[in-house]
């Protein structure tokens, strides 16, 4: 009966115009975002190599950096914006990084300029789910208003397989178009010469298809839920397209601002003043110690090795002191992101935002990792440096330890967005449930 | 096969819409309710189909209570409106295999479709043709041929023949006789007199919600069922 129902419903929308054009605009910008996602990481990943290689050598400052992602052609996140190279020194922990090198392509790179939020995620979550909203809106209200729904119930067809029915044929439609979209874009992906996918990527794929899936089916739960509580057609679509710009735009943007100045982060000028005041009690001693340095330098042209070392220990002090305050704002940062994301708790779109960024490694959290290492990094980099001072001949024969950037396990963060697809399963069984009980209890005259 | 006792409808803004309906309609029998807009006979056909649930009294399809029992009673029952609404992106024997799977029967053949269109009269052109291109007598014949192959004991009607040119009147009207004829209970609500004392076996009046008057055919042969549906709509 429900897969009797279920068929129908998908021929019926397999037929429909809009769906055909929501179909074919899906294809053609997942198409065009991923070769141009792809070109741009090639860029990128053109700019790492080159950029590894020139720096190769360098210990004053040490420069580190991260490789491009390869899911970002997927999910851009936060991978391109946050960047990916630090330079360290010992009186700098860097907590913040740049771009590759200034003049490197993949810096200036004609077409993302323009398209550089279209992605995968992107064409899911504003095109596909504003074709599930214009599938889906008449689902119910059409019927009762053309009729075909007094006869549909005048068989012995249980309501709640009605419903069911007309549940799992439309969204059996959408994930037929999200499952097109994907290989579409998978094709682009590894028939570039520039991409190699691991069984690790592999299996962030399948999870972030799953996400989707489930972020497509909460928005035809909610516009079936409306569908059926009104009697028009024409409402329902109003009141859909309404609360598609609230839950996909307006709330978690809202969310944001709000979380923004609730929790509002020191300007530079304040981090300055904390920095200062945090290394203060070593001011006197530092600025001694740096005129000792250069005087012995300017008179002598070499430095004792005490005061080298003094030197060389206040700058890593310094360094310290300074990564505490820049800590203590990452903290902050962590703390104003994560009341975002809790009020936006209710918006599958936030949810789904944040579930992808985590399974393609883009976002936040990775940032952090990336500091994490470098400040590893700079552990090492400082003891090699002080044994320079103690021992000078190990500069021939030491080298600087090679950095790998730490990336989350697949463990990890599918362990990460398990929240997220749980608040979606409760947004996806919320509405169905609650237009489960109102279409029972639906007068059908 | 078909009945109603003391079946009351009152709405949530007050309107009594039904008023202790009692009707009973045997197997190989035509009903004919009569009345004007507002008089009840919808509302009578929607509590049979349970759209709507009866305030109190009950319906019953082969005994079966349809407010307690509605998918086992809606077993018993096919259902035709006044404009059968179908999708209109299939072809009519789509719809049909689509609602007959609804009634329960499955692994019917191409073959079982088109005999059945064939003998409702629909064109042979029409069978794989989209129901939007349909007229509203073709579509009141693939209704009633959705009706005939739900095989079920009882057929309510509502206003079926309301609109229909008269060929296309009296072809249905021919329809409902035959099917009569292979032992089905018919209750039709219609505005139609003359095709009312035509067909029906009993003709019951209604106004405002209650059976003023119920007549059988016998009856009517003494009697003008214009007339008397003009003094009963008369009376205040």
């Amino acid at each position: 009966m429900i897969w009797t129902i279920a068929r129908r419903e998908f021929l019926e929308y397999l037929k429909s115009l809009r769906f055909l054009i929501g179909f074919l605009v899906t294809i053609a910008l997942v198409a065009l975002s991923t070769v141009i996602n792809v070109s741009d990481y090639r860029e990128r990943v053109s700019d790492y190599s080159t950029a590894k290689k020139e720096m190769a050598g360098d210990t004053y400052p040490l420069i580190v950096y991260r490789p491009p992602e390869v899911l970002s052609t997927l999910v851009q996140g936060l991978d391109r914006t946050l960047g990916n190279r630090a330079s360290m020194t010992p009186a700098r922990i860097p907590a913040r990084t740049s771009g590759y090198m200034e003049n490197y392509a993949s810096q200036h790179h004609r077409f993302v300029a323009g398209f550089s939020t279209v992605d995968f995620a992107f064409v899911v979550r504003i095109i596909l789910s504003l074709i599930v909203i214009f599938l889906a809106y008449n689902s119910v209200a059409g019927e009762k208003s053309a009729g075909t729904l007094r006869l549909i119930l005048s068989h012995p067809v249980p309501r709640y397989a009605v419903l069911l029915g007309k549940f799992a044929g439309g969204l059996m439609l959408v994930l037929v178009s999200l499952f097109a979209a994907m290989i579409v874009a998978l094709l682009i992906l590894i028939t570039h010469p520039a991409v190699t996918l691991t069984v690790s990527d592999w299996i962030r794929i399948l999870g972030m298809g799953f996400v989707s899936g489930l972020y497509l089916a909460t928005i035809f739960a909610l516009s079936i839920f409306v569908s059926v509580i009104v009697n028009r057609p024409s409402t329902s679509l109003l009141i859909l397209l309404q609360a598609w710009i609230f839950v996909v735009v307006l709330y978690p943007a809202g969310a944001l601002i709000f979380a923004e100045h609730w929790r509002a982060l020191p300007g530079e000028p304040e981090l300055e003043d904390r920095k200062k005041a945090a290394f203060q009690p070593f001011e006197k001693e530092y600025e001694e110690v740096r005129k000792a340095f250069g005087d012995s330098l300017h008179l002598t042209g070499s430095v004792p090795q005490d005061i080298d070392l003094r030197s060389h220990d206040l700058d890593i002090r310094r360094g310290k002191s300074d990564h505490a305050v820049d800590a203590q704002l990452a903290g902050e940062q962590n703390e104003q992101m994560r009341l975002a994301e809790s009020i936006a708790i209710f918006s599958p779109a936030a949810l789904y935002d944040q579930a992808m960024v985590r399974l393609a490694r883009t976002g936040a959290e990775e940032f952090d990792r990336f500091l994490e290492g470098i400040h590893r990094t700079w552990n090492d980099y400082t003891a090699i440096m002080r044994s320079f001072i103690t021992d000078p001949e190990k500069r021939k024969t030491t080298h600087m330890p090679e950095f790998t950037a730490p990336r989350e396990s697949d463990e990890e963060s599918f362990i990460a967005v398990v929240p997220q697809v749980i608040v979606m399963l409760f947004l996806l069984m919320i509405p169905f449930m609650s237009a489960h009980a109102k279409f029972n209890a639906k007068d059908v005259r | 096969m078909i009945q109603a006792i003391d079946l009351t409808k009152r709405y949530e803004d007050g309107l009594l819409a039904l008023d202790h309906l009692n009707i009973n309609i045997q197997p190989g029998q035509i009903y004919c309710l009569l009345g004007a807009n507002g008089a009840g006979k919808t509302t009578t056909i929607n509590l049979f189909f349970n759209f709507i649930e009866p305030t109190s009294g009950k319906a019953l399809l082969n005994g079966k209570d349809c407010t307690r029992e509605p998918l086992e009673a809606k077993q018993y029952a096919a259902y035709v409106s006044e404009n059968v609404m179908l999708y209109g992106n299939f072809t009519a024997r789509q719809n049909l295999d689509f609602f007959t799977k609804l009634a329960g029967r499955k692994n019917l053949s191409k073959e079982d479709y088109y005999m059945v269109m064939r003998q409702v009269g629909l064109p042979e052109r029409a069978f794989e043709q989209r129901v939007k291109t349909f007229s509203k007598g073709m579509r009141q014949k693939l209704g009633i041929a959705i009706a005939i192959l739900k095989q079920a004991p009882a057929l309510l009607l509502d206003e079926p023949t309301s609109g229909l040119d008269p060929k296309a009147g009296a072809e249905f009207v021919e329809l409902l006789l035959r099917l009569r004829g292979e032992g089905k209970a018919i209750l039709m609500s219609t505005h139609d007199i003359f095709r009312a004392k035509e067909i029906a076996d009993v003709v019951g009046i209604m106004k405002e919600g209650v059976l003023i008057m119920e007549k059988t055919k016998e009856d009517l042969k003494y009697e003008d069922l214009e007339k008397l549906y003009l003094k009963y709509m008369e009376v205040s």
